[in-house]
């Protein structure tokens, strides 16, 4: 099962509801590797969450920061990540 | 564990410690081999036995004595052959699945009339089994264990105190008839902590005249099992025979409880026995004369005495963690003069005091007082009263592993979200067992990738090793075939020779591929076998708990290298890799790293390249991958990595060591 996690909702985000990474925190083992990769630091531990193994899940803090380049899908060790292109602005 | 203060003195003698102190078994028979005079240790890790292992590397070298941490313990039991032969006195531990491997070792030692003595630490067997604790190993000890005609005087302990004695005892009795003693401890003897002041004792040393020295001034002496004529070996066989005869009338051991009274004996060894105290408790505030007759020595088995107590009894009850073993035994000593009934255990169980109580008012209530049975009722219908009760269990079909559904991906409308990232459909829906931050995670992941990519699924057969990634087959959705520790080469060749349309894998960590398995892998990598494989270079034993790898960096502190390793005694990191790259019959070796997502891209790239040559024919393809363990190093995963990309790579540098098919495209060799 994956539950995706909505980014935290700002002012950007209100303009640009696109979501590029989805993060199944039920897998998640707060390793912190996705963390160090993301060149953006668009990515923290969400200490507000424990998820059912026991680990305070990675949440993405903002959206519209994200490129999507998936580096952080790349290093995780749980493959928690999906990550999706920003749509072509028409 | 620091916490042992004896003062030792081997040659004035041992201060008994003041205060008791807080060991676990397997601690204590460690130091109890040390203080009894242990030259040499010689072991590799296994579970539940580890503990033994580690404390054998921290305390033989302060002491200025022989540790090795062998490559298998098929090489543990031959360098303990070795150094026995020159009298040294020495041990030697493992527990199960690797006593099995020393069979033959142990059968040289009877044969060459060596002095050693073994420790097994069992667990729930068979294969791989369980590491939960068992006594299922009764047969391999008692009735052989390797081939010949010969038998191992073996010692169950049933306390930690008793296990610290009889550590002494057994070096005693090696030395005393020149043969090889077992130990025959369990799990929970093992593991179990107790608050103990151990008696030590040095036995007397009794070796002279037959141990090798060198002949000077002497004949040269032989110490061997081969006796090519028959006459010859039969002599001596006789003169063995005669040996364990000896050893049958004078050494056997026996105790028992509250048997004055006793109608009803509970025949049990080790745990066993613990459990069977408690049941005779609560049996006896039932008003049920019950008693306990405990063989120590399990072989020589106590059957004179038993068979004196048996008339006497309206039934015995035999308690074992096993499926029946003890029990056979039993049944020969008393010859059908007394019911015999039986409760095992099996896979790691280990009985409640409350089912015994069942079974001994079972047994209370199918027979008669002794002194009103006549010869007839004495032998109950074979099978009956004396039902093994399994637990239940589901059709045979069942036993297959349900391959969970492909990963359901959120679904995203196709027109506004591209995928550039998914969960590979060929990685199961689950999460895994690995800790936090374990590279296992990430080349698992590269796989099922590539599974997908290359549509390789449906013929593909799996072949799992024995590490923390034994449970490979939980996350590869593809067929999956079980090999015994560093056999998956070997295993996979199998597969392979008979399957040649089969896509065939195998994925081994350093310990089973560079320490266990060198033979396995340098031979099919000699036979250029058409699989390929992932090798999980993580520096250490993972699964045993963080013992030192063949492959360990000079200086790295492991639960097995306490110090760091040392060259000098622990020998150089292997570059297996390297090795196996001078063979013709390896077409591909490369070496990746996950330590940052571009080495990723790259480790990825190479083990598509491997699986590209298998499929086009070519020979042996083997990936390397530098992984981390953050536990067994003692860092944080991102500290994990950071030491993989700056220090590992010194003693392992990355890329493509012989590709014998460059240049050719991927399906060159083919045909
Ligand atoms: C014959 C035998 N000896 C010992 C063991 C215990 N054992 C299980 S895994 C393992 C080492 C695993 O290390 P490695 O192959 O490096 O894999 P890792 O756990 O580090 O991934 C050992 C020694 C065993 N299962 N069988
Ligand atoms: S896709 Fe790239 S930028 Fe976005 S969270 Fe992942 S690593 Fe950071
Ligand atoms: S790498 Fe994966 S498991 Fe580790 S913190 Fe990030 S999302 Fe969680
Ligand atoms: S012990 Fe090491 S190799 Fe095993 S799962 Fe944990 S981190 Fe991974
Ligand atoms: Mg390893």
């Amino acid at each position: 099962m994956v539950v995706a996690i909505k980014p935290a909702a700002t002012e950007n985000q209100v303009l640009e509801p696109f979501e590029p990474v989805e993060i199944a925190q039920d897998r998640c083992k707060g390793c912190g590797l996705c963390i160090d990769a993301c060149p953006k630091h668009v990515l923290e531990l969400n200490g507000a969450i424990v998820n059912e193994l026991g680990y305070h899940p990675v949440r993405l803090t903002d959206a519209a920061a994200c490129t999507s380049c998936a580096l952080c899908a790349r290093v995780c060790p749980d493959a928690v990540f999906a990550v999706y292109a920003r749509p072509r602005k028409v | 564990m620091a916490a042992l203060s004896v003062v030792v003195n081997p040659v004035v003698g041992i201060e008994p410690p003041a205060r008791p102190l807080l060991m676990k078994g397997n601690e204590a028979m460690a130091e109890a081999a040390i203080q009894a005079g242990c030259d040499a240790y010689f072991g590799y890790p296994i579970t539940p036995q580890a503990e033994l292992l580690e404390w054998m590397a921290r305390r033989m070298p302060e002491l200025g004595r022989v540790f090795v941490q062998a490559e298998s313990e098929l090489a543990a039991i031959n360098m303990a052959l070795g150094a026995a032969a020159t009298g040294a006195r020495v041990l030697v531990s493992s527990s199960s699945p690797g006593i099995s491997l020393m069979a033959e070792g142990m059968s040289y030692l009877a044969g060459s009339e060596l002095p050693m003595v073994l420790i097994n630490v069992m667990r729930g067997g068979p294969g791989l089994g369980s590491i939960g604790p068992s006594q299922s190993d009764y047969f391999q000890a008692t009735k052989g264990h390797g081939h010949g005609d010969y038998r191992v005087p073996v010692l169950a302990p049933s306390s930690i105190v008793e296990a610290v004695a009889l550590v002494a005892d057994a070096f005693e009795l090696a030395e005393r008839y020149r043969s090889p003693v077992m130990i025959l401890a369990d799990g929970v003897i093992g593991q179990a902590m107790e608050p103990v002041i151990p008696t030590y004792r040095i036995p007397p040393r009794n070796v002279g005249g037959w141990e090798l020295s060198g002949a000077d001034g002497r004949t040269p002496r032989v110490l061997r099992s081969l006796h090519l004529q028959p006459e010859e070996l039969e002599v001596h066989n006789r003169r063995l025979q005669a040996k364990f005869s000896s050893i049958a009338e004078r050494e056997v051991r026996w105790a028992t409880e509250d048997l004055d009274d006793a109608e009803i004996a509970i025949v049990a060894y080790g745990t066993a026995a613990r459990v069977a105290r408690t049941a005779i408790e609560r049996a006896r505030e039932h008003g049920l004369k019950v008693g306990l007759f405990r063989p120590i020595t399990l072989w020589p088995f106590p059957s004179e005495a038993l068979s004196e107590i048996a008339p006497r009894l309206r039934a015995i009850v035999v308690l074992e963690l096993s499926a029946g073993q003890l029990v056979e035994d039993v049944r020969l000593a008393i010859e059908g003069r007394t019911p015999v009934f039986f409760h095992g255990r099996t896979g790691g169980m280990v009985p409640t005091p409350g089912e015994v109580v069942d079974v001994v008012r079972r047994a209370w209530a199918l027979t008669a007082p002794a002194i009103q049975r006549t010869a007839g009722d004495a032998r109950p219908a074979r099978g009956k009263p004396d039902q093994y009760r399994l637990p239940e269990l589901g059709p045979w079909a069942a036993a297959g592993r349900a391959i969970p559904e492909p990963a359901a991906v959120a679904e995203a409308s196709p027109e506004t979200r591209r995928v550039i990232y998914q969960r590979p459909k060929m990685l199961a829906d689950r999460s895994t067992h690995y800790c936090p931050g374990c590279g296992h995670g990430i080349i698992h992941r590269l796989v099922a990738e590539l599974l997908d990519e290359m549509d390789l699924g449906p013929r593909t057969i799996g072949v799992a090793s024995v590490g923390c990634s034994v449970f490979a087959y939980d996350y590869l959705p593809v067929d999956f075939v079980e090999s015994p520790h560093g056999r998956a080469p070997a295993v996979a060749t199998g597969v392979r020779r008979v399957r040649p349309d089969a896509f065939v894998f195998t994925y081994q960590g350093d310990g089973d591929l560079a320490a266990i398995g060198t033979a396995e892998i340098v031979h099919a990598a000699a036979r250029g076998e058409r699989f390929s494989v992932i090798f999980v270079n993580n520096g250490i034993y993972g699964m045993t708990g963080g013992q030192m790898a063949p492959t360990t960096l000079l200086g790295q502190r492991t639960t097995s290298s306490p110090t760091g390793r040392e060259a000098a005694s622990a020998g150089y990191p292997i570059p297996i890799t390297e090795m196996l790259a001078l063979v013709p019959g390896v077409t591909y070796a490369a070496r990746g790293s996950i330590a940052d997502p571009q080495l990723i891209g790259r480790t990825k790239a190479m083990l598509r390249r491997a699986f590209e040559i298998q499929l086009g024919g070519g020979g042996l393809s083997i990936v390397e991958v530098l992984s981390t363990c953050p536990v067994g190093w003692g860092m944080t995963p991102t500290q994990s990595m950071e030491h993989l990309a700056r220090d590992v790579v010194q003693t392992y540098p990355l890329g493509v060591l012989v590709d014998r098919l460059k240049g050719a495209g991927a399906h060159a060799g083919e045909g």
